[in-house]
């Protein structure tokens, strides 16, 4: 890889975005628009000019001059669709940011921390016990989508992740019935418990560390479909043939018992008038199962994943006015609208902190990452081994 | 703070020494490989990190902070394959070395989040306050 050229330095200074199209980012580049749009209407009134031309010749002469002026329109509407086509695929895909130092001449955007920490601030809409809504002024969209991704999927929560399937006769098969089991939000604050560790030694490859009470939640479902002999009625022919997450009952190990009180650890939907179902039974078929609850991230499926919608960050008028009072380049408005709806294990607003804490951890052990990486080349150095060798005397 | 991470140390390889006993190697995966230009090892103000176990949730936001510095002559990241975990963050520069210029990004990136995580708690409670809640107290984030 040969280093870029300094007289292209300007055009790669530039970080395009991967993937989806940020609209929030629009007024960064309204000037560009203004000129697409005058454009536009330049050659749109062009056309009309010579459409009317030709409409007044060849209304007042014959045929032959009238043609001449055709030629025009016809051209000019050729330019007209290709100029279309061509801003719409510079707004669509074309997206960058222009903060970064270097775009504009004489103007200094290095980071600057106390700039920052002035103009950012956080107004809080709406605060209820599953949802929020807040805005973020002052930020720039790379760190918000950052926030954003973290809050989908990488904050931590306890959720079902292995199911022992001692009895199973209803129609569901075994993996379905586990996959939907762990789809279920266990109402367990994941920052009192600790990530499962797993066994350092060839017996990992066999079996499984035993569940502890600091890192394991045990639930109980067992349930049996009877028939109801006292009644005619069709709506309740059957006993316990909905199974929903009432029947899941939890089983203290260790001492959780005496930390955790009677319906402190319980799947989330239960206390209300619509209780998740997960399976229906008929006379005769029955469930024995038993659950292990572990703290975990949403890394390969989703089940670990806290309900949260978010609406797209939206620039409104008043940010465009105010970059029109100074001339272009100097306001840089990027305000994000988060909103955060929890599916109820932890309240929306512990879960945004979690999420910003995520990102700082990833920082810091990346950072402790680069510093050992660092020393294990300094062994290298000097014990002119082979990597491996290196990481052996390291450990 | 509960720590974050997902468990250390794990079992990366087993290794055979000898006929008579296998050596087991437990360390961590490693996660950060740095690869530089072919062909002048001297050179440290152009390199490529290979960062594993990332994806754009670190690689956009850390690319924003580099390109903040005025140091940098290039800063961009790429996902090989969206199948594999790693990322190739790339960083040129005007005559620091690059890992000082991707360390000092990380740090901005750490101290970002410190002051956006210090507003958001200041704003919540406010707002709290502001609505005469009795039942919420205010968020406490060392539970545990």
């Amino acid at each position: 890889m040969t280093k870029h050229n300094q007289r292209e330095e300007i055009t790669h200074r530039c970080g395009y975005f991967h993937g989806c199209l940020p609209f929030f980012l629009l007024p960064t580049f309204f000037f560009f628009i203004i000129i697409v749009i005058i454009f536009f209407f330049f050659t749109f009134f062009l056309f009309i000019i010579f459409f009317l031309i030709f409409c007044f010749l060849f209304l007042l002469f014959d045929f032959n001059l009238s043609f001449f002026f055709i030629n025009f329109f016809f051209t000019l509407l050729l330019f007209f669709f290709i100029l279309f086509f061509i801003s719409i695929f510079l707004v669509s895909f074309k997206v960058h940011s222009t903060d970064f130092p270097g775009s504009y001449d004489g103007y200094d955007d290095a980071w600057n921390k106390e700039k920052f920490e002035k103009n950012f601030r956080i107004e809080v809409g709406r605060l209820a016990a599953d949802e929020l809504e807040f805005d973020m002024i002052g930020i720039d969209a790379a760190i918000a989508n950052a926030f954003r991704r973290i809050l989908l999927s990488e904050v931590p929560t306890m959720a079902i992740e292995k199911v022992h399937i001692f009895n199973n006769t209803s129609i569901i098969q075994d993996e379905v019935l586990a996959h939907r089991l762990g789809l279920i939000p266990i109402k367990a604050d994941p920052r009192l418990f600790q990530y499962k560790q797993n066994l350092t030694s060839f017996l990992l490859l066999i079996a499984d560390a035993d569940p502890t009470e600091e890192d394991t939640i045990q639930f109980e479902l067992k349930v049996k479909c009877t028939r109801n002999p006292k009644t005619d009625d069709p709506d309740n022919m059957y006993k316990d043939h909905k199974v929903t997450t009432r029947h899941l009952k939890w089983v203290p190990i260790g001492n959780q018992a005496n930390i955790f009180k009677e319906g402190d650890i319980r799947p989330v939907h239960v206390t209300e008038d619509e209780p998740i179902l997960i399976a229906k039974l008929r006379p005769g078929q029955e469930l024995d199962l038993k659950l292990f609850c572990v703290k975990g991230i949403a890394t390969a499926s989703y089940r670990l994943l806290p309900e949260i919608t978010l609406l797209k960050p939206v620039t409104g008028e008043l940010a465009v006015k105010l970059q029109k009072c100074f001339s272009s380049g100097v306001i840089e408005i990027d305000t994000v609208d988060v909103n955060v709806e929890s599916t109820g294990i932890l309240p929306p607003e512990v879960l945004v902190s979690q999420a910003i804490q995520v990102l700082m951890t990833k920082c810091r052990d990346l950072s402790r990452e680069l510093d050992e990486t660092d020393k294990m080349e300094m062994i290298q150095v000097q014990k002119g081994t082979s990597e491996d060798e290196a990481q052996s005397f390291y450990t | 703070m509960v720590y974050m991470g997902l468990p250390r140390p794990r079992i990366t390889s087993i290794l055979y020494h000898s006929w008579r006993h296998c050596t087991i190697y437990t360390h961590y995966i490693r996660r950060f490989l740095q690869m530089p230009t072919l062909g002048s090892e001297e050179d440290d103000t152009c390199v490529t990190f290979v960062i594993n176990k990332e994806d754009h949730t670190l690689g956009n936001s850390l690319r924003y902070m580099v390109m903040k510095n005025p140091d940098t002559q290039f800063c961009g990241y790429s996902i090989p394959h969206p199948s594999e975990e790693k990322i190739n963050f790339r960083i040129q520069t005007r005559g620091t070395p690059a890992k000082d210029v991707l360390k000092k990004g990380m740090k901005d990136l750490n101290s970002v989040c410190e002051h956006v995580l210090r507003t958001f708690e200041t704003s919540i409670n406010e707002h709290k306050r502001r609505n005469q809640s009795a039942d919420i107290e205010p968020m406490d984030q060392s539970a545990g």
